[in-house]
C-alpha cells in the first residue's frame, strides 16, 4: 500500500472514532456532584437562596453565586482544583479557583427583566467580563474536582 | 540572512496565503466551534509554509513566512486574536527549527515538520492559557481531556486512551499536510520549469541582486 493512502487511511480510522456526544441531562435541574455524591437544585431551590445580579453582554442576570451554591451542596470551594460546567448539549467548560470563586460568577436563573430566554436554558452560568464560550447556557451539571 | 528581491516576494506571498487562511477560514472554523479546527488550520497554514520553503530554501524562510501570517492575524475578525498569534508564530518556529535541522530536506523532513507543527496545537494551550489568562494547567488539561471525550465519546476517565488518540491523530494530520506540501512544492517547481531542490536556490535566481 503506497504511503500516501495509508496516512489518508489513518486519518479517515482515527476521524471515524470520533462521535458527538449529547447527554439527556435534566434541563430544570442542576446537578452538583463529585462523581460519587451529588445534589441536585430546582429552580425554586435556587429562588429560596440569597440573589446576586451579574451584568453579561449588557444584560443584568439574577442568581446564585457559584461558590455559596456549592457550599450548599457540601463541597468546600476552597478544596476544589476546578469545577466543570456542562451543558445539556454535553458543551461543557472547566473554571479554575480563580473563576469559580469570584462573587459576580452566578448561577442564573433568570434576567433583572423577566426570565431567561429559550436560548439560555433554565440555568446559565453568568460571568462578568470572561469570553463568551466561559458564559455556558443549558447548565445542567457542575462537577467538582478536588 | 540576506534574501533576494524574488525570495522576498515568494515569502511575502506565501506568509499573506496563511495569514489569510487564518483569518477567513479560522474566523469560520472558531465561530462555528468545529473539532479539530486548530489542527485543521495549523496543518494548511504549515502546507503553505513548507510549500514557500521549496521557493525559498533558505534557513529562516519559512519563521519569515510565519511572523507575516502572525502579523496579518491582527487584522483577523474577534476578539481574542494574541492566543492565535503566537500559536502561528510558534508552529513556524518549529517548522523553521525541524526543516532547518535536515541538510537535504526531502519527503521526510516535511512529514517530520508538518507532523510536529500540528502537534504544537495540543502544548499551545498549556503555554498561553496560564501566560495570557492565567489559567491553571490543570484546568488547560481538563479542557484538553473534554475535548478528546466529545470527540471519541470516551468518559474522561480514559485520559491516557484519550490523550493517545489526539496525539496520533495530530500527528497523522500533519503528516499528511507534510506530503501533500511536498507533492504540491514539487509540482509547482516542475510546471514553472525549475528543477526540483530545495537544497539550492533555483538557478534563475542565482544572479539576482541581493537586498
Amino acid at each position: 500500500m503506497k504511503p500516501t493512502r495509508f496516512l489518508f487511511i489513518l486519518i479517515a480510522v482515527l476521524l471515524a472514532a470520533c462521535s458527538s456526544v449529547v447527554s439527556d441531562g435534566d434541563v430544570t435541574k442542576v446537578v452538583i456532584t463529585d462523581g460519587t455524591s451529588e445534589k441536585a437544585f430546582s429552580l425554586s431551590d435556587l429562588e429560596k437562596m440569597s440573589v446576586t445580579e451579574s451584568t453579561f453582554n449588557e444584560v443584568t442576570y439574577v442568581g446564585v453565586m457559584l461558590s455559596m451554591l456549592l457550599e450548599e451542596a457540601g463541597f468546600s470551594p476552597a478544596d476544589l482544583s476546578a469545577v466543570k460546567a456542562s451543558a445539556s448539549d454535553g458543551y461543557s467548560v472547566n473554571y479554575d479557583p480563580a473563576l469559580f470563586t469570584r462573587e459576580d460568577v452566578i448561577v442564573a436563573y433568570a434576567t433583572v427583566d423577566g426570565d431567561l430566554t429559550e436560548d439560555d436554558g433554565t440555568f446559565r452560568m453568568v460571568l462578568p467580563g470572561e469570553e463568551g464560550k466561559l458564559n455556558l447556557r443549558f447548565l445542567v451539571e457542575l462537577k467538582v474536582i478536588p | 540572512m540576506k534574501l533576494k528581491t524574488r525570495e522576498l516576494v515568494a515569502v511575502a506571498v506565501f506568509g499573506t496565503l496563511w495569514g489569510l487562511v487564518e483569518i477567513s477560514l479560522g474566523t469560520v472554523l472558531k465561530s462555528f466551534r468545529i473539532p479539530l479546527s486548530g489542527a485543521v488550520l495549523a496543518a494548511i497554514g504549515l502546507m503553505v509554509a513548507m510549500i514557500g520553503r521549496t521557493f525559498v530554501p533558505r534557513k529562516g524562510s519559512t519563521l519569515f513566512v510565519g511572523v507575516i501570517a502572525m502579523l496579518l492575524k491582527l487584522f483577523s475578525l474577534g476578539g481574542v486574536i494574541l492566543g492565535p498569534m503566537i500559536a502561528i508564530f510558534a508552529e513556524a518556529l518549529v517548522a523553521e527549527i525541524v526543516l532547518s535541522l535536515f541538510q537535504k530536506p526531502h519527503r521526510r523532513a516535511f512529514l517530520l515538520t508538518g507532523s510536529l507543527g500540528v502537534l504544537w496545537v495540543l502544548i499551545h494551550p498549556f503555554i498561553t492559557n496560564p501566560l495570557l489568562f492565567g489559567r491553571t494547567a490543570f484546568v488547560v488539561w481538563l479542557d484538553l481531556l473534554d475535548s478528546g471525550s466529545r470527540l471519541i465519546g470516551l468518559d474522561t476517565n480514559a485520559a491516557v486512551a484519550i490523550l493517545l488518540f489526539l496525539v496520533a491523530l495530530h500527528l497523522a494530520i500533519g503528516a499528511a499536510a507534510g506530503w501533500l506540501a511536498w507533492d504540491v512544492g514539487k509540482q509547482l517547481q516542475i510546471r514553472l520549469g525549475k528543477s526540483f531542490s530545495p537544497t539550492s536556490p533555483p538557478i534563475s535566481q542565482k544572479k539576482e541582486k541581493t537586498l
